[in-house]
């Protein structure tokens, strides 16, 4: 409900404006494009590495060298209609769930400045549960090939179609802003898809001299077709299963997310990191992510080196259904479902990884970056790899290659 | 006339003096607006803030609207380097956060000191920087606290 009126208000505001037009100089379109040419390579050949959580393949099992975890394409349309009303459209082109690069829509807002310092948006955008979440897709904006997963997966749905509020304000030598949001999204993924509503989210960040400070906290509620089903087959069981489904099910609860961050940048040196933690009453359950990222510029170079660390604070067992209870089949029944329970608590992301890096800006608006990074994963996890075949040993370690090209215009 | 001569010459002075004081070193660029701008001084942090995008200046009701010169320009790189500690290709990382995420589009860029100039004098909100050799009566050289 709240999508339609969005767009429906989006619409009205533009098709309404054009009596408003007072600028010589408006209206204004400009167009701007960023893209990611990367590949890269796993030495974990029984799994795939990715970075979108929802892809298909990735690189290790599918592809010895994959281009498609990086590699992206994005276009956006800036239109100033008049000095107080603009519009931002961005499509971005990547490989998707169904294996098509079928370009999706990032952005698609309609912005009202009632002073210069505050603004309200209605369409589609990005939330802010991250430093870096907003334009996490463009690489050639952040040190890294790729966001620090150990805290960037905690937040898998960053659309929202809605309603946002930006405030800037001056303190002293400060500059700060403050965002508002509401609205709701929804991710497709291979057998299904995720939607979130109800979501709201207060980000505040501050630039005090070189030092940047960050804070937000968000809800939302979480379903899923699949995970639905899952839970109305334990109703089944009757009272124990009852217990479970309604102990676990993501169905209707608030699942929040919290996220500090800081940076410090003098110019020829910087350092910034995370933290975050996600809770629900769920099976989604608790989970904490933090990365630290010290980086230093010499000329046209930022060789950078960064540690990561994220870990699951809720059970990842669960006893389940007493199967010994049940007559056959239903015995057989409950030990299948108690194993498919155990695999999604455990499937949360638990490992800590080390990354060393270095960018090369060697012409404006483009750049090479090289990083290897090291991943740890904790003992029986799988560090969010997917395809995992029969030879796959959870809690391993991998070395991941990449090479990316980065460039905006 | 003569009055504005005068001012125009101290402020030229005081320029070159500052320039002088805090950076010995290279003087290649002068922040500067026309002599009819309601302001004269700005903080550094202003200044950085201002053309980072991050702070509206409002002077006397008018918003202080910043000029820039073009990519790949010396006098640019300089500007960038002295005032916001970052290089050419930091600033165009930033534009990037910015533009991409819709929260605006860098200072209007202008080919040399010459256009940048011809907009100074016609647009008393209007601040940009220039090669020194540029400065002329018309405008007045900002100094930066």
């Amino acid at each position: 409900m709240v999508r339609q009126v969005t767009w429906l208000c989006a619409i009205l505001i533009v098709t309404q404006s054009g009596a408003l037009l007072a600028d010589n100089s408006l209206p204004n379109l400009e167009f701007n494009g960023f893209g990611t040419l990367g590949v890269v390579h796993s030495d974990e050949q029984n799994a795939d590495f990715i970075n979108d959580p929802f892809a298909s393949q990735g690189a290790g099992y599918s592809h010895d060298w994959s281009a498609e975890v990086d590699s992206r394409l994005g276009l956006q349309a800036t239109l100033h209609l008049t000095p107080k009303l603009s519009s931002v459209v961005q499509v971005v082109s990547e490989k998707r769930y169904d294996g098509s690069y079928a370009p999706e829509i990032e952005w698609a807002n309609v912005q009202y400045d009632i002073t210069p310092n505050l603004s309200f948006r209605v369409g589609r955008m990005v939330q802010s549960s991250f430093m870096a979440s907003e334009h996490r897709k463009v690489n050639y904006a952040t040190p890294w090939v790729r966001p620090p997963q150990e805290v960037y997966r905690l937040m898998p749905v960053a659309n929202f179609d809605g309603v946002d509020m930006r405030y800037r304000y001056p303190v002293g030598e400060t500059t700060n802003e403050l965002q508002l949001n509401f609205g709701g999204g929804s991710v497709d993924y291979s057998t299904g898809s995720i939607d979130a509503s109800d979501s709201w989210g207060v980000s505040h960040r501050t630039h005090w001299g070189d030092a940047t400070l960050f804070a937000s906290y968000g809800e939302l509620k979480v379903s899923a077709d699949e995970l639905s089903q899952f839970f109305d087959v334990y109703r089944l069981f009757g009272l124990p299963g009852e217990q479970l489904a309604s102990r676990y099910e993501v169905d209707g609860k608030r699942t929040s997310l919290l996220s500090l961050g800081l940076g410090y940048d003098p110019g020829s040196w910087f350092v910034m990191g995370e933290w975050a933690r996600s809770s629900s009453p769920s099976l989604l359950g608790e989970s904490e992510g933090a990365y630290m990222t010290l980086g230093y510029r010499v000329a046209e170079w930022t060789p950078y080196v960064g540690v990561a660390r994220a870990k699951v604070t809720s059970n990842t067992s669960e006893p389940g259904l007493n199967a010994a209870l049940y007559p056959s089949p239903f015995a057989e029944g409950a030990q299948l479902l108690n194993g498919m329970l155990n695999e999604l608590l455990s499937s949360g992301i638990q490992q800590e990884s080390i990354t060393v890096g270095a960018r090369w800006d060697f012409r404006p608006g483009m750049a090479l970056t090289a990083q290897y990074d090291h991943i740890d994963m904790r003992s029986g996890t799988s560090g969010g790899l997917i395809n995992q075949q029969p030879e796959f040993t959870p809690g391993g370690r991998i070395n991941l290659f990449s090479l990316s090209l980065d460039f905006v215009f | 006339m003569l009055k504005r001569l005068t001012g125009s010459g101290i402020s030229l002075l005081l320029g070159a003096m500052l320039s002088m004081t805090y950076h010995p070193a290279s003087a290649e660029v002068l922040v500067v607006v026309s002599a009819e701008a309601p302001f004269t001084r700005l903080t550094s942090s202003d200044l950085r803030d201002v053309y980072l995008g991050r702070r509206t200046l409002i002077v006397n009701g008018a918003q202080v609207v910043p000029l820039d010169l073009t990519e790949g320009t010396a006098a640019r790189s300089e500007f960038y380097t002295r005032y916001t500690g970052q290089t050419p290709a930091q600033i165009k990382a930033h534009w990037a956060r910015q533009i991409f995420t819709g929260r605006g589009q860098p200072p209007q860029a202008l080919a040399n000191s010459r256009a940048v100039v011809e907009r100074l004098v016609s647009d008393a909100k209007a601040l940009g920087y220039i090669d020194p050799s540029f400065l002329d009566e018309r405008l007045r050289v900002v100094t930066i606290e």
